[in-house]
């Protein structure tokens, strides 16, 4: 059998890695040959991290044969993962000049749009791609998560309906059941579609994720922040921002108004609004949590989701704990430790399951100063000022810390430090 | 064997069960109760008319008797009715010597050896032709057989068989019926690696205790006891599937199998089957099956048979799809029996095979193979050190440190120490050994290679695994369910 044989068997059973070798070895001999760099192409763009690999490789296979519209299709596909929407948009377009006719330029510009949150888009294009080829498993699957995301929920489901009925032992449409049962929190029939995406292919980092979710929203503190998710997804990342500012605004608003009227109004304000803002952030990190405590559930975690679970999750009891107990023993150092490790869930939150170093590196590191801070805070107030009230000492770091919490729910929406920026 | 009482009061509950009666009779025989050997092998034929193993025994049976032609007119009954039956042959064969006909006991012990291997008898064949010196010495010279036969001894030895003055004891006329038949050079056609005998066996295999016993259990017992096995209706041989991480022993052990069970070798890589032609790579693989059914005993091994047994939803084409019910019917037997034939097949990635692979009768059982463990990675390194300039040596040390390693990781560990050892020898101009210091630094910086199959191996271990077949992956990972 010749290499490329055993190259396009291994890619066919999903063997990404070994499947790239063999194409590799067959472009030592043929360094020209443009079928085997597309080949290559979608290999890297299946294994984590080498996104920037299969751009390379594509944009090769371009350079042989620039007038196939494959080829333009999938660097679309590519620049996509590399959340360069707008380009895979251009790509997209070039592939369906190329071939206008054929269903994958749809597709990639379906993709696309999905990328963009423009999901409207993404419906029209994935409806255009099946009306020329209305097996296309992929189109399929890109118009129920573009319903699903439009919160088109009765279209959704006939659509996952075909699907299933179509190819039921496809991974991705049990994937896209799983979440739509998870809209209409039917938890039990969402697990069945995940457990059944996990059985046909149990690499599957879609359908994990989405059984992961399944167990965290059996709290219903995890299903209520689920449903603010399902809402917020319908709209762009702009309108999104516009949304959050405009409740920002409106909380400003609030409390200044409530402050003439009574100062305890705008206190519970503050406290209402605090809670809201920590109930975003923490309910993935507490959810994880929930999930680590449940001997069999929490074999669907990976390390770093069990981290942020424990650091989130018991960083946040411990630290309510410590609170409360500082309070009624009147137990200075055990208030300060109470209030730096509740502190520090917020920027935990953003430090261990996040995809970008840049964000790791920054998030994990407000993480590390804040319980060095609460450390030496609570060591000074046992050791040093015990019933004294809290140190001036202790205030000031307190306050640091408290800024560098706050800071991070703002630059945690900055798309820079939480998206892949490894390639 | 089993007692003569264990197997009556076996059969007092089944009465008609063919297998347990040829046991019994096999029992009278071996302590020479003729006359009730002979009536339990009568009352197989009954049930079994046409049971060429009762008839061949009662033919054995009447010749201690001395009633050698009745005998001899049975037994030729049998040959002509049941032509693959080997023990029939054979025992033809010293009829035939018993009646001064060395060159047709000859002619039917090579007939015998063709059909199965295992029925070769050195000392039978040494009579032979020495009976067949002493005819041909007395008419004087030998005749030009005209080509020469290559024959398969006893002591698996292919190659021309001549006697000592170098002339073939035959005369001319050979029965251009029997067939010689050499494995070897079948193998070489093939391109096989094919070993006439494996040169390892478990003792051979240091560590891997687990896997061996498991071996023990699942293959070496069924195939000793084989007619115990099929007194239940269970058949002995069949196809074995090792899994495991890449570099593990899976090969290895495989051959040290062989050896265990005196079997011939026969490895099968994916490109000694995969054809570009249509239909060429079916003909191969039934070639090979062909070439290790005529070996027999043999241990068919087939290497990345995940290759080869896909997931028949992952073939594009119908070209992989009728490749993969080309071997299906081999593994059945639809083709031609597979006695004496054990397929094993090795693969790190046994979730991408067809279900169908996996059904009683074909890989229907599953071995693990782990990671080496501690005394097993201990001979790796002492292996690995053989031959080189290696100071302070200290495997256990090392093994410890080198948990969850494959072999594969052990030898780059032993490289990246070679390496910084021979940059000091190039400067120095003299050689410098290989301390246990740099060996113990190495396997800190290797990572070991398991860890990414592990990693998948746990996801279908977890969610794909209804049928229990990753239970083992779940026991060594530690994971409770």
């Amino acid at each position: 059998m010749s290499e490329l044989q055993h190259g396009i068997l291994l890619q066919d059973q999903g063997r990404a890695e070994e499947a790239e070798a063999c194409f590799r070895g067959v472009l030592a001999r043929e360094p020209e040959n443009d079928f085997v760099y597309g080949r290559l192409a979608l290999c890297l763009l299946n294994q984590a991290g080498r996104k920037q690999d299969a751009l390379k490789a594509i944009d090769e296979a371009i350079r042989i044969r620039s007038d196939e519209s494959f080829y333009h299709s999938i660097r679309s596909l590519v620049l996509a993962d590399l959340h360069r929407g707008r380009k895979a948009l251009e790509a997209a377009d070039r592939a369906m000049a190329l071939n206008p006719g054929d269903a994958f330029p749809f597709v990639a510009k379906a993709n696309a749009a999905c990328e963009l949150l423009r999901w409207a888009d993404a419906e029209q294009w994935s409806r255009n791609a099946l009306l020329i080829d209305s097996d296309h498993v992929l189109a399929a699957n890109i118009l129920t998560h573009a319903l699903r995301m439009q919160g088109k929920a009765d279209q959704n489901e006939m659509a996952v309906d075909l699907l299933l009925a179509a190819d039921p032992e496809n991974c991705l449409a049990h994937v896209n059941a799983g979440w739509t049962a998870l809209q209409r929190f039917d938890n039990k029939e969402a697990e069945r579609h995940f457990r059944e995406a996990l059985r046909l292919d149990a690499d599957s980092e879609l359908a994990r994720e989405g059984l992961l979710e399944t167990f965290k929203a059996r709290s219903w503190f995890y299903r209520a922040y689920l449903s603010y998710c399902f809402v917020m997804q319908r709209f762009t990342g702009g309108k999104q921002w516009d949304i959050i500012l405009g409740i920002f605004l409106a909380y400003q608003a609030l409390k200044r108004y409530l402050s003439t009227l009574h100062p305890i109004a705008a206190v519970a304000l503050v406290l209402v609004w605090l809670t809201f803002v920590m109930w975003v952030w923490l309910a993935p990190g507490i959810g994880n949590f929930l999930v680590f405590l449940d001997k069999s559930a929490r074999l669907a975690l990976r390390k770093p989701e069990m981290m942020l679970g424990i650091a989130v999750g018991g960083g946040l009891l411990s630290g309510v704990l410590a609170l409360v107990m500082g309070f009624v023993w009147n137990l200075d150092a055990l208030v300060v430790l109470g209030a730096g490790l509740v502190s520090s869930t917020v920027p935990a939150s953003l430090a261990f399951d996040n995809d970008s170093r840049k964000g790791r590196f920054l998030f994990g590191g407000t993480v590390g100063y804040i319980y060095a801070a609460t450390l030496l805070s609570a060591g000074m107030e046992f050791f040093v000022f015990p019933g004294n009230g809290v140190s001036d000492f202790s205030v000031t770091l307190g306050i640091s810390v408290f800024i560098a919490a706050i800071l991070c729910t703002w630059l945690g929406n900055v798309p820079g430090l939480r998206q892949d920026d490894s390639g | 064997m089993p007692d003569i009482d264990s197997l009556k009061q076996a059969l007092s509950v089944s009465p008609d069960n063919v297998p347990l009666l040829l046991l019994l009779s096999r029992a009278y025989l071996d302590q020479f109760h003729l006359d009730e050997a002979r009536a339990t092998f009568e009352r197989v034929l009954q049930l079994e008319p046409e049971n060429p193993v009762a008839r061949t025994q009662v033919a054995e049976i009447l010749e201690l008797d001395g009633k050698t032609s009745e005998a001899v007119l049975r037994i030729e009954q049998v040959c002509a009715e049941s032509p693959n039956h080997a023990p029939a042959w054979m025992f033809r064969a010293k009829l035939a010597l018993s009646e001064n006909d060395p060159a047709n006991a000859r002619k039917f012990y090579d007939r015998a050896v063709q059909v199965d291997f295992s029925t070769a008898n050195e000392a039978l064949l040494q009579r032979i032709i020495d009976a067949a010196k002493k005819e041909s010495g007395g008419r004087g010279g030998t005749p030009d057989v005209g080509r020469s036969a290559v024959q398969m001894t006893s002591g698996n030895q292919a190659g021309a068989y001549r006697d000592a003055d170098g002339e073939s004891p035959f005369g001319a006329g050979e029965d251009d019926e029997m067939e010689v038949f050499d494995a070897d050079d079948s193998g070489k056609g093939l391109e096989l690696e094919f070993e006439q005998k494996s040169d390892v066996d478990f003792n051979s295999v240091g560590g891997m205790e687990a896997v061996k016993e498991d071996i023990r259990m699942k293959i070496l017992y069924p195939m000793e006891n084989k007619e115990l096995f099929e007194a239940y209706g269970k058949q002995a041989g069949g196809g074995v599937l090792l899994y495991g991480p890449p570099g593990c022993g899976k090969t290895l052990i495989s051959r040290a199998t062989a050896g265990e069970i005196d079997a011939k070798f026969l490895s099968v890589g994916l490109h000694q089957i995969l054809d570009m032609w249509i239909g060429k790579s079916e003909q191969k693989l039934h070639e090979i099956f062909e070439l290790a059914r005529r070996s027999a005993p043999t241990v068919l091994f087939f290497d990345e048979i995940d290759a080869l047994a896909a997931y028949r939803k992952d073939m594009r084409t119908s070209a992989g799809r009728t490749l993969i019910n080309q071997f299906l019917a081999e593994l059945d037997g639809n083709v031609a029996e597979n006695d004496g034939v054990l397929v094993l097949g090795a693969t790190n990635a046994p979730w991408h095979l067809d279900s169908a692979f996996l059904r009683p009768g074909r890989f229907d059982r599953l071995i693990f193979v782990p990671p080496p463990d501690e005394p097993a990675r201990a001979e790796i390194v002492k292996i690995l050190a053989k031959g080189k300039p290696v100071s302070g040596l200290d495997p256990k040390n090392l093994a410890k440190r080198a948990k969850d390693f494959s072999g594969a990781d052990i030898k780059a560990m032993f490289d990246q120490a070679i390496e910084s050892s021979l940059s000091e020898a190039m400067k120095s101009g003299k050689i410098v050994p290989v301390t246990q210091r740099q060996l113990i630094h190495s396997a800190r910086k290797v990572k070991p290679s398991t860890r990414k199959w592990f990693e998948s191996a746990k996801n279908y271990a977890l969610y794909a695994n209804q049928s229990g077949f990753y239970d083992e992956v779940l026991d060594y990972l530690g994971i409770r369910k």
